[in-house]
């Protein structure tokens, strides 16, 4: 009996705080081991090709660990395939495109090495207002979705949120003095959001050297989020881009990367409750950190500069000063990092946006977190996405399963 | 003790009984959690009821039995709120936390004066085959589920399949009854209003949610 109450009294603990993987929504479904499978939404280099997710083997012990299973293409090129999120029971993965303003609903639940689409929405612009869907970011039984554009390519972005089979509930712009959009995250224990800003479709679908630089937002908008109401608008370097908060309860600060800043700033609640913002790094001239991710017990963020082609962990043990702790040179130009839910894994992606890419090596790569937080690139594993079937693919987003 | 009718008492616990009353005093125990302080009535009235809790979709209709064999169907509760989730007695991670969640919720709505009358709970068995009615009263008795507010419901197996389905639920193969734990929010037109996982669900917080819906049916 008393074996029983201790038994019981562990499940129960150990279900309470159960988080997914850090930097996504804290409603995702944790993984119940280790990873099995990687999915890359890829784009196709080709433009007679097409685009598709394709589906990494990481299973350790498996006699194929590291190379492609499979892939599932989206029936065109061109579609500019870019970030994707699960659903907040991890049955369905929802992938956006940023030319062509689709969404992808693949169910990986019936079988995660096989992922099948389930729906395509394609109107997006019609029903919603709104252009280029972006971050996908896991609600209970919903997915909150921001955009970068209105629908005539221009703006303000704002946010969408969908059921969990892609029917659209309603719709948010942003204000019109901070009209740019680009990534979302929820604190739900001090009901906040942040959202943070970028370029809308009419430029950021332009070829790189026809980019309007001035057509960017330096602006977060913390929102009460039970009311989806913006209560205040703060500054950063231009183009704020991934939002980070403190992953302990109760913390009201996290960071961002904003990338023509070349720094990493802090947003956080000061005095009298109010938010404000802080540079926290000088990631030096030239880095262009184009994804920021954080280590599950809040003590380094990680931050792939594009343009020096290196990975820098910080350390954040004072949120306001980051110190550089270690630096990785991974390949040409990395560019997106997903961390595995121990923090003990980054795989690491090449493809920031086709108009931006000036390496022609796409790959996947895995570099391993030592106990003293320093990063070392995994010689064995490397996923060459020019020699995939089907492909050369440019490798962009990343989840786990 | 052990007189009769209170048969209940005399059987051994079952695992899923301690883990309910594990979990049940956890949630005691639990340090009260710093949120926003519930809105009064006025204030409630104040605030945009779009803005916070949107009209999702509509709940999907059914027809359930409580234990004692009365019918249930999602019409019977026109006019009512009701908070409804999906369960299994024998379920060992998240349903005995939302269960316990539950009953202090119902202990919030009964101090109001709105269980039952303007509010019910409804707790729907994923696993009716091994949740008899006999099982599934004992198991709603472990958490002192007031039956005139708190239902707890079985179907046949298809109609619950296919009621889990329509409200978005998804088994994965292979994987016991590994369910979504979602708490959905209903009003009193058969909308789903918000939806709430385990890991925040606050009874509190659901109170204020509930208010805001009995204000605007108060207010036609």
């Amino acid at each position: 009996m008393k074996k029983t109450l201790v038994l019981t009294l562990a499940v129960c603990l150990l279900a309470g705080p159960a988080l997914a993987e850090v930097c996504m929504s804290p409603y995702v479904k944790r993984l119940a081991g280790r990873e099995k499978v990687l999915y890359v939404w890829s784009v196709a280099v080709d433009p007679a090709g097409q685009d598709a997710l394709a589906v990494v083997d990481v299973a350790l012990a498996s006699p194929t660990y590291g190379s492609v299973l499979t892939t599932v293409p989206i029936g065109s090129a061109g579609n500019e395939p870019h970030h994707m999120g699960f659903t907040d029971d991890r049955t369905k993965i929802w992938a956006g495109t940023l030319f062509s303003n689709r969404i992808f609903i693949f169910d990986v639940a019936t079988d995660p090495a096989h992922p099948r689409i389930v729906r395509t929405l394609d109107d997006l612009g019609e029903r919603t207002g709104l252009l280029g869907p972006h971050t996908y970011y896991a609600l209970p039984g919903r997915m909150l979705i921001t955009f970068l554009s209105s629908a005539d390519g221009g703006l303000p972005g704002g946010f969408a949120e969908f059921t969990n089979e892609g029917d659209l509930v309603r719709v948010f712009k942003n204000p019109a003095e901070a009209p740019y959009a680009y990534d979302a995250a929820l604190k739900p224990d001090i009901n906040r959001l942040v959202t943070s800003s970028f370029t809308p479709f009419r430029n950021y679908r332009k070829p790189l050297p026809q980019w309007d630089m001035k057509d960017g937002g330096n602006t977060l908008l913390v929102w009460d989020f039970k009311e989806r109401k913006v209560l205040q608008t703060l500054h950063t370097d231009p183009v704020p881009l991934e939002v980070r908060w403190s992953l302990k309860p109760g913390r009201a600060y996290g960071w961002t990367n904003a990338a023509l800043g070349d720094s990493i700033w802090w947003f956080g609640q000061g005095e009298g409750g109010r938010y404000a913002t802080q540079k926290a790094a000088d990631l030096g001239k030239g880095c262009l950190p184009a994804d920021l991710r954080q280590s599950p017990d809040d003590r380094y963020l990680y931050v792939s500069c594009f343009l020096t082609s290196q990975i820098q962990a910080w350390d954040v043990s004072d949120p306001q000063k980051a110190r550089l702790h270690d630096v990785l040179e991974p390949g040409v130009q990395p560019n997106m990092l997903h961390i595995t839910g121990d923090g003990r894994r980054i795989y690491v992606t090449n493809s920031l946006l086709s108009t931006m890419d000036y390496s022609g090596n796409f790959w996947v790569r895995l570099a391993h977190v030592g106990p003293d937080g320093r990063l070392k690139l995994d010689p064995f594993f490397n996923v060459d996405f020019t020699r995939v079937p089907g492909g050369p693919y440019r490798a962009h987003d990343m989840l786990l399963n | 003790m052990g007189g009769v009718g209170e048969e209940r008492r005399s059987l051994p616990p079952t695992l899923t009984d301690v883990v309910a009353l594990v979990a049940a005093l956890l949630l005691l125990a639990a340090p009260a959690r710093a949120h926003e302080a519930a809105p009064t009535a006025s204030e409630w009235r104040a605030r945009p009821v779009e803005g916070r809790l949107p009209i999702i979709r509509p709940a999907p209709d059914y027809t359930l039995a409580t234990p004692d064999g009365r019918p249930v169907r999602a019409a019977d509760f026109a006019g009512r709120i009701r908070v409804e989730t999906f369960i299994y007695t024998r379920c060992a991670d998240t349903c005995p936390l939302v269960s316990a969640k539950l009953a202090r919720l119902q202990a919030l709505l009964a101090a109001r004066g709105l269980l039952g009358r303007q509010v019910a709970l409804a707790s729907i068995t994923l696993d009716p085959v091994h949740d008899t009615p006999a099982v599934l009263a004992r198991h709603a008795a472990a958490y002192k589920a007031d039956p005139r507010g708190w239902l707890w419901l079985r179907g046949t197996p298809a109609e619950t399949q296919r009621l889990l389905a329509a409200y978005g639920g998804v088994v994965p193969p292979g994987a016991d009854l590994a369910h979504s734990d979602w708490i959905f929010l209903v009003d009193g037109e058969n909308r789903i209003r918000e939806i709430y996982s385990e890991r925040l669900f606050d009874p509190d917080a659901v109170l204020a949610d509930i208010g805001v819906l009995t204000a605007v049916a108060h207010r036609r």
